[in-house]
């Protein structure tokens, strides 16, 4: 792995049980992520995109521990973070933030804003008394809030401004790494474009590595330095932002890409979409060989049983994990991870 | 509350004072509450018990709330067999017919106002533990607590400052009810003779007592009575009145007329 990686999984798994409990053994799997290799590099903007349910959160929970893995591997700065405890894991959290999707579930509401952005300082015992109380003044302004405003409850704020108190309180410990889980997509129209912009800013000013996860495509070609595409709890495309945008190499992508209005109106009436048929399989039962033959308008014979790896396609970087590029994978035969069996 | 703070210089004559010549006389000036059997003045001893009443509902639904909110706590936020052997111990504790157990309490450490606040506080602990449950399992869920624990907080800190303070409303309206309760209760156990001793007043004992002299002196129970019903009242008041007060979103509307 290259110094310049800061985060960087392998083969990572999040399975859920379905219907069982700790005594009782599960019915099933759900396979919330299934086997991301992904490598988020120091100081770059990666957009996470995908469907819902294809299990973007789930994905940048488990890189910041905030669910348990069931398989493959996870690093934070060269170090394992897969059975990380106690003090390290602390330090985990501190260097690694999150913004969350909804600004009016995120915040405590018993717990004014200094309290709430102060929370970090206070846990890893950074600042104290007055220069606690500075530190947050510093911080509310470095998002664009009145220092003023640290007294106050969350409920005397708009969704926006409850954003930039939850943006402050990710940023309040110094971190390296930042999650966005579908940061703006809960703010009005007007107030996304800001709240975008201020992550941009911050994103450069602190030199911060940022996961951008949204389902917004245009955004994330607006933030993203690459963009990764996810489908079934796997990521099937990513490459540069330019590449991924333009001239996607998965049909999924395509798909997702042809959904999105253009802003001309010539080239809006141009457009043409490609309708995906069928639904999206349930991660209980992913299927075999490459997950998105299902609905995949090229479908062809490996991809019944050959589950596709990423390959570099198109332009310098930009990988896709699709057989109409060359057969690369593993047979669903004598690779257990490939199968799936369906009831 | 200020009846009980200051009930020696409010009653105007001992609580045991006796006077044969003055006794079952009905309320007048002299004695506004009438006098008992033994010509004890009832105003007096209302008064004075009012200390003895609130000091054991206090202590009882002390134990209850600081026992059992733990208990529910930590049930409700770790879940798993934690919740499972805390809270069937709970049930078992629950299944025993509240009286029952007030009475085995008692029974092994003798009456006196203590065990009975002790009695009456291990019988309320597990409606505590199993309300503090119920709303631990909402709040825990939310997430401005899984936003606690992203940057780093503990799951003492997470239970102190998030989960608690959250989860706090329906435990004060279960305090106030619960005080209300324990009221009752000690009046029922020194009732039964099994909680405040004679001579101490007590509004239980003196209901008790008075139940003998209904038809002909209604006043020696007619008095206490109204005691109980109006601390009672004043509990779940008090309790309405503390969770109003709690929530910032209400204190914001009360101070400053919405901003
Ligand atoms: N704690 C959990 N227990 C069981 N299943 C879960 C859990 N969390 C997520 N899932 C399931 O995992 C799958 C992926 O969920 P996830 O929230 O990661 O998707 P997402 O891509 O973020 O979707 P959205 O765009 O709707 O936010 C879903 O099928 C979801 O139901
Ligand atoms: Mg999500």
């Amino acid at each position: 792995m290259s110094d310049d990686v800061l985060v960087s999984a392998r083969g990572l798994e999040v399975h859920f049980p379905i219907g069982g409990s700790y005594r009782k053994k599960a019915a099933g799997v759900l396979r919330a992520v299934d086997g991301v290799d992904l490598d988020i590099r120091r100081g770059e903007t990666l957009g996470l995109v995908g469907e819902s349910g294809c299990g973007k959160s789930t994905l940048g929970n488990a890189l910041l521990r905030l669910v348990p893995t069931t398989g493959g591997t996870l690093t934070f700065d060269g170090a394992d973070l897969t059975g990380l405890e106690g003090r390290r894991l602390k330090e985990l959290r501190r260097r690694a933030g999150m913004v969350f999707q909804d600004p009016f579930a995120s915040l405590d509401p018993r717990r004014t804003v200094a309290q709430t952005v102060g929370e970090p300082l206070e846990v890893h015992g950074l600042r104290k008394g007055r220069d606690k109380a500075a530190r947050v003044a510093e911080l509310l302004e470095l998002v664009g809030l009145d220092p003023g405003v640290a007294g106050r409850y969350p409920h005397e704020f708009s969704g926006g401004q409850r954003q930039r108190v939850g943006i402050a309180r990710a940023l309040a410990g110094e971190p390296d790494f930042l999650v966005c889980d579908e940061a703006i997509a809960s703010l009005d129209v007007s107030v996304q474009a800001q709240v975008l912009n201020l992550l941009r800013r911050l994103q450069r000013q602190l030199g911060l590595t940022l996961l951008f996860i949204s389902h917004d495509l245009s955004a994330v070609r607006h933030i993203s330095d690459r963009i990764a595409v996810m489908y079934l709890g796997r990521i099937v495309e990513i490459g540069p932002a330019e590449a991924v945008g333009t001239d996607p190499q998965m049909p999924y992508t395509q798909a997702l890409l042809s959904a999105v209005p253009l802003p001309h109106p010539a080239l809006e009436r141009e457009r043409k979409r490609i309708v995906l048929s069928g639904d999206v399989p349930s991660p209980a039962a992913v299927p075999s060989g490459c997950r998105f033959r299902t609905r995949c308008p090229h479908v062809f014979e490996p991809c019944d049983d050959v589950d596709p790896a990423l390959q570099p396609v198109g332009a310098p970087g930009q990988q896709a994990a699709c057989h109409l590029h060359g057969i690369v994978g593993t047979p669903a035969t004598d690779a257990p991870e490939g199968i799936t069996a369906t009831p | 509350m200020l009846v009980a703070v200051f009930d020696e210089t409010i009653a105007p004559q001992g609580p045991n004072e006796t006077s044969i010549p003055d006794r079952l006389q009905p309320p007048s000036w002299e004695h506004l509450f009438g006098t008992d059997d033994l010509g004890r003045d009832i105003f007096s001893r209302v008064v004075l018990g009012t200390g003895v009443s609130l000091r054991v509902g206090f202590l009882a639904v002390g134990i209850a709330l600081v026992i059992g909110t733990v208990v529910g706590l930590l049930a409700g936020f770790y879940g798993r067999w934690v919740d499972d052997v805390l809270m069937r111990f709970m049930d078992m504790l629950f299944a025993f017919p509240a009286v029952l157990l007030a009475i085995a309490v008692l029974a092994v450490r003798g009456p006196g106002s203590g065990n009975t606040a002790l009695a009456i506080g291990v019988v309320y602990i597990p409606v505590f533990a199993r309300v503090t449950r119920a709303s631990v399992l909402g709040v825990r869920e939310e997430v401005y607590v899984r936003a606690s624990r992203s940057v780093g907080a503990s799951d003492l800190r997470l239970l102190t400052r998030h989960v608690l303070p959250n989860a706090a409303p329906p435990i004060i309206v279960q305090t106030s009810i619960s005080l209300a309760f324990a009221v009752l209760a000690e009046a029922a156990l020194s009732f039964l003779g099994l909680g405040t001793q004679p001579p101490a007043p007590s509004w239980g004992r003196m209901l008790a007592e008075g139940r003998g002299f209904i038809q002909d002196a209604w006043w020696l129970a007619f008095f206490p009575g109204m005691a109980i019903f109006l601390t009672v009242l004043c509990f779940n008041l008090l309790g309405d009145g503390l969770r109003d007060v709690l929530d910032p979103r209400q204190r914001t509307l009360m101070a400053g007329g919405g901003r």
